[in-house]
């Protein structure tokens, strides 16, 4: 388990790497897919099955592919150069690098869940036997309807509102005379 | 005394002046010519209406009762500090109060009455210049800073007054301001009475910090009768400045002699007197004769239990005063400028007053104050009327023969000159021979101080009437004297009225060798300074007076002998001891003494300050701070790209510091 | 696996910064919409990761609706970014910057 962690975790930094460092922009897309396929696995580690599946299909396969024809539609061949040592660069990094050691020395120091893996505040229902006993599916869809139907239903609206959106923004437009 | 009327009258007699002078000032000179000529000496007038209705409630009153304090307004009544004893209450007080006994009832005669009679003289005498309402406001300030002077009752208000009194002799003397002689005199005067004042200022701190009560207790009064009643004799006496000739209170003595001899221009403070001639004449007649100058004479008599406590600092007084008088005399014997013979012989007069209020005789050194601004007033106008009637002329080289184109001037002036001279039956006779004779009993073994005071009388019979003969007599040596005729009715009037004054005024007191028929003036001013000092035995008096009298009559003829009939060479002292003719034409070189040693390195390190400090070093301190704020705005400015992402990294990095000293505390 | 716990969180704090340095550093727009994809999923990580150790569901429920509302604003952006390439402007954020003089 720990190597399929460290193997999964390494993936998931090197794409978040690339994201951000490569010159093409189509190189960025594709570390982003690598990225977020590890994170699956990292799903699959926390007893997430579903969501590893709906982020494999929704994700990776809808919202990247997505991004992928854009890229392949705007601007194909395109090329941006980083300079290295950019004063940006340079601070954002060191910000980066002290924010993440910093999670990183609070996570070990057991702010809510102790060295146990138990919450202080005590454990809900949902262990992760209870759930597979009841089917995942079972248990994530009932939740979804009855505690949270509300942002359920705002989604709902949501995903209208952004297609509509979408539309109208890219509809075509009369030449400017 | 009923206290409500007093208080009005005081209020009219300080009011009246105060106002003709914010009229005055505040119309900025838009008043016409009429009003300005009702309002200068209409108030001045007032304020003498008022404090002669005073000096008779005054003399209402039984001896011991005349002395009253009134409060003008409350000013300062502070309840915090220790709580005193001695006063029944903690905190410091400083009212506006007013003292009314004989010796201020004195002062604010002679300064309304003979201001009053200069301001109508001064109507005439400056008719024709543009600067007419400007004169009249100053004139009014003056009067009422003299009045704040000599009535306050408290050690602030007095220094206030002295203080404006400066300021007003300064504005008065560079009247014409145009002349740039003028303004460095009246400079001059100013930074003279400055110095002064700082040895005023000096003292009255050492009296409020060192005060103590019958019970030994701080009192910290400001308040003149609460000072002197715990230092000087009376009831409640005892050593409230220190022992007896102790340090302390010869120090206080000393220091408040500095602020009078910067006022009365006595030695070594007296070099603005001369110089202050450059003022109009009617200026000099009220500052240099009846007023400023003897401001310090009423220092040191209304001070004077401090003084009978420290005889050092009187003796240092009264030497001071002798030394002046005669040098002074010397002086004016060779000064050409008429108005510069006067002077010399005010700055004499002056000294023989501070001598006597010096040695202790207190009414003696008053009555000459009181007989001395009546003839000297009356020589200075006479003498402005000399040079008005010959367009500004005051060399008295170019003068001669008025006797016959002016008679009434030359009557009223010849009745000064006798005065100032001492001849028996004018005024300065009696009061000179009070003081000779108290000088008399003060001396030693050998009468040394009687014979410097009889030295000064010579001196002064021959001064005054060389004066008289070249001016009046003889015949006339320019064209404008030629031309002269007699003065205008304003100016004429205030001089016959003077002229009458010098000729009677004596008589108020006779009190000399022993021989006291009258005593009005000093059983006046006795409820305020005490008795007369002892006097020695009749024999010797009766031999003084004579050989005095004889003496100065023997001045007057020196001076016919020299300038009326040729008899005798002018230029024999010039001739056989030039060394002693150089020392009194230049005024023994006072002036040019302070000018190596004390002015020319003032300038020089003014000049050096400007250039290193305020040039090199302040301009690059301003500058160093404008430059060093420039760069710091510049760097700054980089911060504002205009991109997005530049302030998305801001935030990001901002957060994280936050968030990092978070974690920090927690973990 | 309970040892895990520090590790995906650190794991996750990393990708949104890096997430977020890209978002401050790149200059084109696609590149810094990808960005803000890798800050949201770690998010989701962070999310999922509680859910697991507190035994909840909520964790789980708010990663679909991330996913959703991620996909949505996905959607709206790339028009977005369309319609900037089809009105003729270079696809650089530096040159589409209003706010600079």
């Amino acid at each position: 388990m720990t190597i399929i962690f460290g193997l999964a975790a390494v993936l998931a930094f090197l794409g978040a790497a690339g994201v951000v460092a490569s010159r093409r922009t189509i190189y960025s897309a594709l570390s982003l897919v690598v990225n977020l396929v590890a994170l699956a696995v990292l799903f699959l580690l926390l007893d997430a099955q579903f969501l590893a599946a709906v982020q494999i299909i929704v994700y990776a396969g809808a919202v990247m592919v997505l991004f992928v024809f854009i890229i392949a539609l705007l601007a194909p061949g395109a090329e941006e150069v980083v300079r290295p040592l950019e004063l940006r660069l340079l601070v954002g990094g060191i910000a980066a690098a002290g924010f993440t050691v910093m999670v990183g020395r609070l996570a070990l120091n057991g702010i809510t869940v102790n060295a146990a893996g138990q919450f202080h505040g005590g454990l809900g229902p949902f262990s992760p036997q209870a759930v597979n006993a009841h089917g995942q599916v079972q248990t994530l869809g009932e939740q979804l309807f009855t505690t949270y139907l509300l942002p359920f239903e705002v989604t709902s609206l949501l995903l209208l509102v952004a297609a509509v959106g979408a539309v109208y923004l890219s509809r075509h437009r009369r030449a400017a005379p | 005394m009923n206290p409500t009327f007093t208080l009005v009258l005081c209020g009219v007699a300080l009011g009246l002046p105060t106002a003709g002078f914010l009229i005055n000032a505040l119309s900025a000179g838009r008043l016409p010519h009429r009003v300005v000529t009702l309002l200068g000496p209409g108030v001045v007038l007032g304020a003498f209406a008022a404090s002669v209705i005073l000096l008779v409630e005054l003399l209402t009153q039984p001896p011991s009762g005349r002395g009253i304090t009134v409060i003008l307004w409350h000013w300062l009544n502070l309840s915090v500090g220790p709580a005193n004893g001695a006063l029944g209450r903690a905190g410091f007080n400083a009212n506006f109060s007013l003292r009314i006994d004989p010796l201020s009832i004195l002062m604010m005669l002679v300064i309304t009455g003979i201001g009053g009679l200069i301001h109508v003289y001064s109507v005439g005498y400056m008719a024709e210049d543009p600067s007419y309402n400007r004169f009249f406001a100053y004139m009014n300030l003056f009067i009422t800073s003299m009045l704040v002077l000599v009535m306050s009752e408290n050690l602030i208000f007095l220094i206030v007054g002295w203080s404006m009194v400066a300021f007003a002799s300064y504005a008065l003397i560079a009247f014409w301001y145009q002349r740039p002689a003028a303004v460095a005199a009246g400079r001059k005067a100013f930074i003279t009475q400055v110095i002064g004042d700082v040895g005023l200022v000096l003292g009255a701190f050492l009296i409020f910090l060192n005060l103590r009560g019958s019970g030994g207790q701080l009192l910290r009064s400001v308040d003149l009768q609460t000072i002197f009643a715990n230092v000087g004799p009376g009831p409640h006496f005892h050593n409230g400045l220190g022992p007896s000739g102790g340090g302390l209170v010869t120090a206080i003595g000393l220091l408040l002699f500095l602020g009078a001899a910067a006022k009365s221009a006595q030695w070594p403070l007296h070099t603005w007197l001369p110089d202050a001639m450059e003022g109009p004449t009617p200026v000099s007649a009220l500052i240099h004769a009846a007023t400023m100058v003897t401001a310090g004479v009423y220092l040191v008599a209304r001070f004077h239990p401090i003084f009978q406590q420290a005889p050092v600092a009187a003796g240092v007084v009264a030497a001071v005063g002798i030394g002046t008088a005669l040098m002074a005399a010397i002086i004016g014997c060779t000064q050409f400028d008429i108005k510069r013979v006067i002077a010399y012989s005010t700055m004499s007069q002056i000294g023989l007053m501070i001598f006597a209020v010096g040695a202790g005789a207190y009414a003696a050194g008053m009555f000459q104050f009181f007989t001395h601004a009546c003839f000297k007033a009356l020589l200075f106008l006479a003498a402005g009327n000399v040079i008005h009637a010959l367009h500004d002329e005051q060399d008295i080289r170019s003068m001669g023969g008025l006797s016959t184109r002016m008679k009434l001037t030359f009557g009223a002036f010849l009745v000064g000159s006798l005065a100032l001279a001492g001849i028996p039956l004018f005024a300065g006779w009696f009061s000179k021979e009070e003081l000779l004779s108290s000088g008399l009993v003060l001396g030693p073994a050998v009468p040394w101080l009687w014979l410097l005071g009889v030295s000064v009388n010579v001196l002064t019979s021959f001064y005054i009437f060389r004066v008289v003969w070249a001016v009046f007599r003889g015949e006339p040596t320019s064209e404008r004297a030629a031309g002269a005729h007699e003065a205008g009715p304003t100016m004429l009037a205030p001089v016959l009225v003077l002229a009458v004054l010098s000729a009677v005024v004596g008589f108020l007191n006779i009190d000399f060798f022993g021989f006291h028929p009258i005593t009005l003036f000093s059983t006046f001013l006795d409820p305020v300074v005490g008795g007369s000092p002892a006097q020695s035995s009749p024999g010797i008096q009766a031999v003084a007076l004579l050989a005095g009298t004889l003496l100065s009559l023997g001045g007057v003829a020196l001076a016919w002998a020299v300038y009326g009939r040729r008899l005798v060479s002018a230029q024999l002292i010039s001739r056989h001891l030039p060394w002693l003719y150089q020392l009194s034409l230049n005024g023994f070189y006072w002036d040019e003494l302070y000018g190596t040693v004390l002015v020319r390195p003032t300038g020089a390190a003014a000049a050096m300050v400007r250039v290193v400090f305020e040039g090199e070093l302040f301009e690059s301190l301003v500058g160093g701070v404008r430059a060093g704020v420039r760069t710091l705005a510049d760097d700054l400015r980089t911060m504002q790209t205009g991109y997005f992402r530049d302030y998305a990294l801001l935030f990001f990095v901002c957060a994280v510091i936050g968030l990092v000293v978070l974690g920090l505390r927690l973990a | 696996m309970t040892g895990l716990f520090p590790g995906f969180l650190t794991l996750s704090a990393a990708m949104f910064s890096i997430g977020a340095l890209g978002v401050m550093v790149r200059r084109n727009p696609i590149v810094v919409f990808m960005s803000i994809e890798l800050m949201l999923n770690a998010g989701n990580l962070v999310l999922v990761t509680y859910a697991r150790y507190t035994h909840t569901m909520a964790g789980q429920v708010f990663t679909l609706i991330v996913i959703a509302v991620a996909a949505s604003e996905v959607v709206v952006g790339l028009a977005l970014i369309t319609g900037v390439y089809r009105s003729g402007r270079r696809l650089d954020l530096d040159d589409l910057s209003e706010m600079r003089e």
